[in-house]
């Protein structure tokens, strides 16, 4: 839809807002009736590899308390019916910004009088900081990893080179303190860097890791002599960087270093060798062609789940449909007509670009590459776990399920949400499993997770339930009569106060629809949407829409009935209004 | 079909990158160039384990080692570029004046294809540089081309000697004087910010000599700057000094001199005929363009004759390409003294072989056809001073990097999963020096 007009945009976004606080506001906060929950009969995958059919759990002052079959249920529990459900232990983000607010960049960058020799702060360069110094629970990015099933985050603070420690929480509501399950878990390391100050670029920062390390390394080693006898010696005075930086030179605390592609892998890898620091490799994207180097060293890896697209694919395979249609049609005419076949063929046989083929055939086998890489970590035995500090969470089931297709098992894909990172945490005594005496931490699904379409029901952390709105499962409404929607619509979004409207050009053929969109503003500027799906009178889609740089969300979804439509739209997190709308002109041929 | 071969060829990559890279080799019959013993008519050259093991008539393959006909083609040492800014992911660190402690080593990057494409024009090693932003720029590293490994490391010349990148006049100037209003904004300053390094280098030398004595109790704050300004002063590194004019030049000899530090080839060193003597009385090295001046104002004083007049004065002089385009063809960049300078054709190969090799401190290794050396080496159809010379195969360390004629035509190693095809190639970083890459910001989208 290009960019609207920012003023309108403005406007609408404003009264938006302001709707969604007059919602908030009449939230009653009453706390919870029990805290006691029994689940009865579900299938339980303690760990991976050990599933349990028909089993009860009782969950009491927060943790498992008993699991078993046809256990007696509790006076005061709450009984969750999970029956054909599978209960999992609460997925563990290995590293992420959930709930953690971003470094305010200044609006003026200050020029520095001397960029050479920067203060540590200015470069970059705060591994005193903790990540918890900025974390917020009530962030709406903690109830996004929540409904996807993770119950912890082991959140890493924003910035540059060394922004700061790790800390290990529970994606619970309220006090966040209470949710810290462990602080300063290792030192959040990347290549990124700030501008007009050393270190500016890899080369710097590779150089200024050597640098803060060796004075830790000295400096640790001279506070003890000085703590064993100071008489003599200069006061050690250590700056904060040097200070942080003691205990991952005593290994004590391990580098959580950001490593996105594999020269990177490759360069952090060597920095490990050479300063001898424990190492965690973190969002990586592309590890494969260093697979064996990292397996040999067993460096544990947090990878990036975002998978690169294989759009070029889908089309092929359009094309291939195409082309069997015409084949299927052609067979026909030479039976009509045998003696025009020759002239047929040559009209059919497609004028490939070989060097155009040639290149997408090694895209394609890049492609396969990723998909199948977080495979050859299991192959290679090297214990990974998914971080999500470049990848998107929204996307994370469908990429996981895209990686199971690629030779991942089912059980290497849960070891990696569950067991891997809680025992990289080194908190896989109480965390990880679903085990009696185990902190309650649990994720309910209505299927098994990896099965398409599953959808998560509940979860829990800390033994509180949190319940998962789910879409409803679409089926055929209609008796599975055929509607034929193509042609031009209008639609109007009903918001409080306003109503904003525009036109749809839909394009259906067999079952697969395009759906083209504009808006008021610019009535005949239409934005083409290739998500749409139609569940006999179902359609539903999403479109993208950027306000001033800022892009938004509008989930569609509605119900055709002759020449008109009704429905809901949900925009971003705003809320969602009723849409409807009605034919204004017949597909055009 | 195509998909099988390409994932053929990625294993064999793989498989590269994991397994030793030297390789076995007969080359029969052709005309060695050997650059230190002649002309050799017909004559075989044996490879073992990535090393030249014979030279010789009627020499017969051990079993199992691979025979290549080289009949009529001409043979000589792998091409060696003494200036370089190829297979790297960051070139200039332009935020100080004095950056001893980077290393463009820690950004290799193996996967560029402009390594492949130097293969293709004969050229096994390169000196891969820092770039001139900075009056002390970072360190540099001597690779080879083993075109088809992953891992960075796997490009590193073993044992080859440390070198670092010096530059002079406009660019420090530029980019710290007016860029940040820093020193150094004249020549002057230039050296004085040299001078300066030096002389920190020596109090941080005693100041750890006094650590080390029990004299200090506190470490002193560890530099690898000055570490690195100290293992210059201990004659363990190699300076390669970006420069132009005869002044400079010099005033560098004069500091080098008061410091007592002899290690030294000057690269571009434009003005370098106007002090020839000078530089063979110091011993320093010269590493020139062919024909490259007027690109800024202290480059307009230049000539062809450059590279024959320094050479004849006794100056180990090199021609480089600064460039991932001119490092394409620089046995024609050679071959330009024979008409600007009339060198033979052993002292136009050597500008580019031997001499670079000696300006880098590998000559022991590589540099010429002989029993011992390490097998880099480049195979043409014609012969390589003549414009019509066209490269067949490239051998390093015995293992055959370049094959004109069984080469897939697309050879880069990582396909970037999310290009766009037709993927459109960008001409403009091969045609372009990128001495000053990463400091574009500094200049000219700073608030000043």
């Amino acid at each position: 839809m290009k960019e609207l007009n920012s003023l309108k945009c403005a406007m609408v976004l404003s009264l938006l807002m302001s709707f969604v606080v007059v919602m908030a506001q009449g939230v009653n906060d009453l706390g919870e009736v029990t805290t006691t929950y029994f689940i009865k009969n579900a299938t339980v995958v303690q760990k991976p590899g050990t599933s349990l059919s028909e089993q009860d759990i009782i969950i009491k002052n927060g943790m498992i308390a008993e699991i078993g079959k046809s256990l007696s249920i509790p006076f005061d529990a709450m009984v969750i019916d999970a029956d054909s459900m599978f209960v999992y232990a609460g997925f563990i983000d290995g590293g992420s910004h959930t709930g953690v607010k971003k470094k305010e960049e200044p609006q003026q960058r200050e020029r520095l009088p001397n960029p050479g020799n920067p203060p540590n702060d200015k470069a970059g360069i705060t591994p005193e900081v903790s990540a918890l110094d900025r974390f917020d629970l009530s962030d709406k990015s903690v109830d996004e990893m929540r409904r996807n099933g993770f119950t912890i985050s082991h959140i890493l603070p924003d910035g540059s080179m060394l922004p700061g420690k790790g800390a290990i929480v529970s994606l619970g509501e309220g006090n966040y303190q209470n949710k810290v399950i462990r602080k300063n878990t290792g030192v959040f390391a990347q290549f990124k860097t700030e501008r007009g100050a050393f270190p500016s670029t890899l080369i710097g920062v590779m150089s200024k890791w050597r640098d803060l390390y060796h004075d830790s390394k000295n400096a640790s080693e001279y506070l003890v002599k000085y703590n064993a006898n100071p008489v003599g010696m200069p006061r050690p005075g250590l700056d904060n960087a040097t200070e942080a930086l003691i205990p991952v030179v005593k290994k004590e605390q391990p580098v959580f270093f950001k490593a996105e592609k594999v020269l990177d892998v490759h360069r952090v890898l060597n920095l490990h060798e050479e300063l001898g620091f424990e190492l965690v490799l973190t969002d990586v994207a592309q590890i494969f062609p260093a697979v064996d180097r990292v397996a040999a060293l067993k460096i544990p890896v947090l990878l990036n789940p975002d998978l690169p697209k294989e759009e070029e694919e889908k089309k092929e395979k359009k094309e291939e449909k195409e082309k069997k249609e015409e084949q299927v049609e052609e067979k026909k005419e030479d039976i009509e007509d045998k003696d025009d076949t020759k002239a047929k063929k040559d009209k059919t046989e497609e004028v490939k670009d070989p060097e155009k083929e040639a290149l997408l055939a090694r895209k394609k086998e890049s492609i396969k590459s990723y998909l199948s890489q977080a495979s050859l970590l299991e192959q290679k035995k090297i214990s990974f776990a998914f971080s999500f500090l470049d990848g998107k969470i929204k996307d994370f089931k469908a990429n996981i399920r895209k990686m199971i297709e690629n030779g991942l098992t089912e059980n290497g894909a849960l070891a990696a949400l569950t067991t891997t990172p809680a025992k990289l945490m080194g908190i896989d005594r109480q965390y990880g499993t679903v085990e009696k005496g185990k902190m309650a931490h649990l994720v309910i699904t209505d299927k098994s997770y990896f099965e398409e379409k599953s959808q998560v029901k509940y979860v829990f952390v800390d033994g509180h339930k949190y319940e998962i709105e789910t879409k409803p499962q679409r089926k055929i409404e209609n008796n599975g009569e055929v509607v034929n929607i193509s042609g031009e619509w209008s639609y109007e979004i009903e918001i409080p106060g306003m109503t904003r409207g525009g036109k749809f050009q839909m394009e259906q053929q067999a079952g697969d629809v395009t759906v083209k969109m504009s808006s008021q503003e610019a009535i005949d500027d239409f934005l083409t949407i290739d998500n749409a799906d139609l569940y006999g009178n179902n359609l539903v889609f999403t479109a993208t829409v950027t306000f001033g740089g800022n892009s938004i969300t509008l989930d569609y979804d509605i119900k055709f009935d002759g020449d008109s439509f009704e429905g809901n739209v949900a925009i971003g997190d705003f809320g969602t209004f009723p849409v409807k709308g009605s034919k204004i002109g017949e597909p055009k041929k | 079909m195509v998909n099988k071969i390409f994932s053929v060829i990625t294993a064999c990559l793989l498989t590269i990158g994991i397994s030793a890279q030297v390789g076995d080799l007969l080359l029969k019959n052709g005309t060695l160039l050997t650059i230190t013993d002649g002309v050799k008519e017909e004559t075989d050259l044996l490879i073992q384990q990535g090393k030249i093991t014979r030279i010789g008539k009627n020499l017969s393959a051990p079993q199992g080692v691979q025979v290549i006909d080289v009949t009529g083609h001409h043979i000589m040492p792998g091409i060696i570029d003494a200036h370089s800014h190829i297979a790297l992911s960051a070139i200039n660190e332009a935020t100080d004046p004095v950056t001893a402690d980077v290393n463009v080593g820690d950004a290799l990057n193996p996967m560029d294809i402009s390594i492949y494409r130097a293969l293709a024009g004969g050229v096994t090693s390169s000196h891969a540089m820092h770039g001139s932003a900075n009056a002390i720029g970072g360190q540099c590293e001597t690779i080879k081309h083993r075109y088809g490994v992953t891992n960075p490391n796997d490009l590193i010349m073993e044992g080859a000697p440390r070198t670092i990148k010096f530059a002079l006049g406009e660019n420090p100037m530029r980019v710290h004087g007016e860029g940040n209003s820093v020193l150094p904004r004249t020549r002057m300053g230039v050296e004085q910010v040299i001078r300066n390094a030096f002389g920190q280098a020596l109090v941080y030398k005693k100041d750890w000599a006094d650590y080390k004595a029990g004299i200090r109790k506190d470490p002193p704050k560890h530099s690898e700057k000055m570490k690195t300004m100290v293992d210059i002063l201990n004659g363990d590194i190699i300076i390669h000094c970006h420069s132009y004019r005869a002044d400079e030049i010099l005033m560098l000899i004069n500091v080098l001199r008061d410091y007592g530090v002899t290690k030294i080839c000057f690269q571009h060193v434009n003005e370098g005929f106007k002090v020839a003597p000078e530089l063979a009385a110091y011993g320093a090295g010269a590493s020139v363009f062919a024909d490259w001046w007027g690109y800024k104002f202290e480059v307009y004083y230049s000539t062809a004759y450059n590279a024959a007049i320094l050479a004849k004065n006794g100056v180990i002089t090199s021609i480089n390409s600064d460039s991932g385009e001119l490092i394409r063809h620089l046995y024609h960049e050679a071959a330009k003294t024979q008409r600007y300078g009339s060198l033979t054709d052993d002292e136009a190969l050597k500008l580019i072989t031997l001499n670079p090799a000696i300006q880098l401190g590998i000559d022991n290794r590589v540099g010429s056809l002989q029993v011992g050396k390490d097998a880099d080496i480049a195979i043409f159809k014609g012969h390589p001073l003549s414009i019509y010379a066209i490269p067949q195969y490239t051998i390093v360390d015995g293992m055959v990097r370049f094959n004109i004629n069984e080469d897939q035509p697309d050879m880069r190693i990582d396909v970037d999963p999310s290009e766009t095809i037709p993927a459109f190639f960008d001409h403009t970083a091969e045609d372009h020096d990128r001495c000053m890459q990463d400091v574009f910001e500094t200049l000219f989208f700073e608030d000043k």
